[in-house]
């Protein structure tokens, strides 16, 4: 009896340290032999370019320090073509078969918002380094972004637009991030007390590029400043082209949709004088300009190259200190002391949120510069 | 006023676009959904001139619809025919066929040209559109009204006076009695996908200066050309006009009074009216179901 009663005791004594076993083994730093981390953003259609341009980051990252804590990294690029479908299929795919424990991406705020419930349920840490939409702030507590929210883009462009400008026209495309944007100016010209000089706010279906009616109401409107609320900048370039052609005398605002060679190339001269409100490059930052001079050309702009690097940069540091697991790296981006980044300083709020300012930048000669 | 005009401009667009569909339906009796994507294509091959070559731009028009009239013959030749003639398959089964071989070829165009919006342009500065009575209107556009309308009165003519334009309406008719009265049958529908699909590469080329392209156009283009010729009367030329301008008038008065996201809704509540009121449409030459 005693024999068997200290035999059942041993059984789940055994148990018990097994499970201890198995729970410290998460919590080490253990690294596995290969690191496969996972990346969702654009690689074709009309936002192709800004992915490949991010996804060139990546890779430049992971060429200089190919090793994260003495083992190899490998990155698993997905297509996530700038849409919740593909991108959440995208993001199922990294997680169920290749086992990542950390997904760099979604670009495309509707690729961060239909990818985030699942990443969500797989404990698995998502860092956007170029979704804005507002609603990436709630999409999860293993969401993060080191990118701009456009929230903060929307109040510093409104403050800018009631500034200069008497009555206001918002065009926007049906897509998540262009809805999302123009939610936040509705919020902030409210805010403002400006209500009242929003003259026209007009959506459009996706990859619309006949304004020619919409922009004959924004002109009965009487608007002095349009804002173009674009997914992509070929469909910016026909808006600005058309105002043109109809006559508008329009100041045309628009955010980091906007710079890249489609806009240019489609509106061509009626591209002049248009303002960008975005997430900038940091020209006064040490490490930025070394970043430039080493990376290749982007086919958009540095700032997306620099985000995506420094979010490269800060999960590898994160993978390096709490070893490669979702819910460690979550805890630890919660914690993290600030970090000197490439494009910006990076130091996740409570909502897994960075907070940078917004600049302003103006279209002249085929490129989006600084306002002198 | 200028929401009429940009009607008129849009509609114009459908009409042209309707023009070549309508001919093409006149002699085959099926919906040639290949169309919309084959003109669409045609504008590829024109950016691919445009980037390789610097030749004149109505020279490389030209030629890319040259060769677009090519393949839309080799359509008919060896993918239709076969199909339509020798195993006699119904219009609905050649619609499905068609819509299918649509989606292949815009497939191939996405894997080659990657699926973005791409502008097409001829100069390097835009330029305000001619004003009057405080209307604008570019050049472009222009030039797309009177290629609709010339287009228009040459069809009509060589469709209702000559004796070529008179056997592809006796193809369209009665195919069997027009072998037996000794007009060679085939020749004629090949000289029709030829013009056809020519032209509706001119028409996607024209578009594509207006808004671009993107190979989901072609979808996008079929479609207005059967709802402008529905509506027009299908198989009339002048019908095919009037119907693209009507459509183009109504969906920017949907946009303009209802809002874009409309656009659509109202361009099938249109061709819903004129299928509950006047099937036949505003022209009618053929009966549209037999």
């Amino acid at each position: 009896m005693l024999k068997k009663f200290a035999f059942i005791t041993l059984f789940f004594a055994s148990l018990v340290l097994v499970g201890c076993a198995r729970s410290q083994e998460v919590t080490t730093s253990e690294l596995p032999d290969v690191i496969k981390i996972g990346w969702v953003g654009p690689l074709t259609g009309g936002l192709g370019g800004v992915g490949q341009d991010a996804k060139a980051a990546v890779e430049f990252y992971f060429t200089e320090h190919p090793m994260i804590g003495g083992k190899q990294v490998e990155v698993i690029y997905e297509d996530g073509k700038c849409n919740g479908a593909d991108a959440a299929a995208a993001t199922q795919k990294l997680i169920t078969v290749d086992g990542v424990q950390a997904i760099l991406g979604g670009a495309c705020s509707g690729e961060t918002l239909a990818s985030a419930p699942i990443a969500e349920q797989n404990k698995v840490v998502m860092i956007s380094s170029l979704s804005s939409s507002p609603e990436v702030t709630t999409a999860g507590d293993y969401i993060f972004r080191n990118y701009i929210s456009d929230d903060q883009v929307a109040k510093t462009m409104v403050n800018y637009m009631l500034s200069r400008n008497e009555k206001i026209a918002v065009l926007s495309e049906q897509t998540d991030f262009a809805q999302g944007f123009t939610h936040a100016i509705v919020k902030h010209m409210e805010a403002a007390g400006a209500s009242d000089k929003l003259v026209l706010n007009e959506s459009f279906g996706v990859d619309n590029t006949d304004f020619r009616t919409l922009l004959t109401k924004v002109k009965e409107a009487g608007a002095g400043a349009l804002v173009s609320m674009v997914q992509t900048p070929v469909s910016g370039g026909f808006m600005a082209r058309q105002a043109k052609e109809l006559g508008l005398d329009i100041q045309i605002y628009g955010t980091d949709t906007l710079p890249a060679p489609d806009f240019f190339d489609t509106a061509k001269d009626a591209a002049e004088g248009a303002i960008a409100v975005l997430a900038s490059e940091d020209l006064s930052r040490g490490r930025f300009a070394d970043f430039k001079a080493s990376i290749e050309a982007p086919q958009s702009t540095y700032a997306i190259s620099a985000f995506a690097y420094d979010a490269a940069e800060v999960l590898a540091r994160a993978i390096e200190k709490v070893g490669y697991n979702g819910n460690a790296i979550k805890d630890y981006f919660y914690t993290m002391p600030t970090f000197n980044g490439v494009a910006s300083d990076v130091k996740f709020d409570v909502n897994g949120d960075n907070n940078i300012q917004a600049a302003v930048k103006v279209a002249r000669d085929g490129e989006f510069v600084f306002e002198k | 006023m200028q929401i009429i005009l940009n009607g008129i401009i849009i509609g114009g667009i459908y009409a042209l676009i309707a023009l070549g569909f309508n001919l093409i339906y006149s002699s085959v009796r099926f919906y040639h959904m290949l169309y919309g994507i084959l003109a669409v294509l045609g504008v590829y091959f024109l950016r691919f001139f445009q980037m390789t070559f610097h030749w004149p731009f109505a020279l490389m028009v030209f030629l890319a619809s040259f060769l677009i009239g090519l393949i839309g013959m080799a359509s008919w030749q060896w993918f239709y025919r076969p199909l339509a003639i020798t195993k006699k398959a119904s219009s609905l089964v050649m619609l499905v066929l068609s819509f299918g071989a649509l989606i292949v070829v815009q497939n191939l165009i996405a894997l080659v040209w990657k699926n973005n919006t791409y502008s097409i342009s001829i100069t390097e500065t835009i330029k305000s559109g001619y004003q009057f009575f405080g209307l604008s209107i570019t050049f472009n556009q222009l030039v797309i009204l009177i290629t609709t309308f010339i287009s228009v009165i040459l069809l009509e003519l060589f469709l209702g006076r000559t004796k070529w334009g008179m056997a592809i309406r006796a193809i369209g008719d009665n195919p069997e009695l027009t072998t037996t009265i000794g007009l060679k049958t085939n020749q004629i529908i090949l000289i029709v996908f030829f013009i056809g699909s020519f032209m509706s590469s001119i028409s996607a080329s024209l578009i594509a200066l207006e808004i671009g392209v993107r190979p989901t156009y072609g979808l996008m283009l079929v479609m207005k050309a059967i709802i402008a010729s529905i509506i027009g009367g299908i198989g009339s030329i002048r019908g095919a006009m009037f119907g693209g301008l009507l459509l183009g008038i109504t969906e920017n008065m949907g946009i303009y009074f209802f809002g874009a996201q409309w656009q659509e809704v109202t361009a099938f509540t249109l061709l819903t009216i004129f299928l509950l009121f006047r099937p036949q449409g505003l022209f009618q030459k053929y009966q549209l179901a037999k």
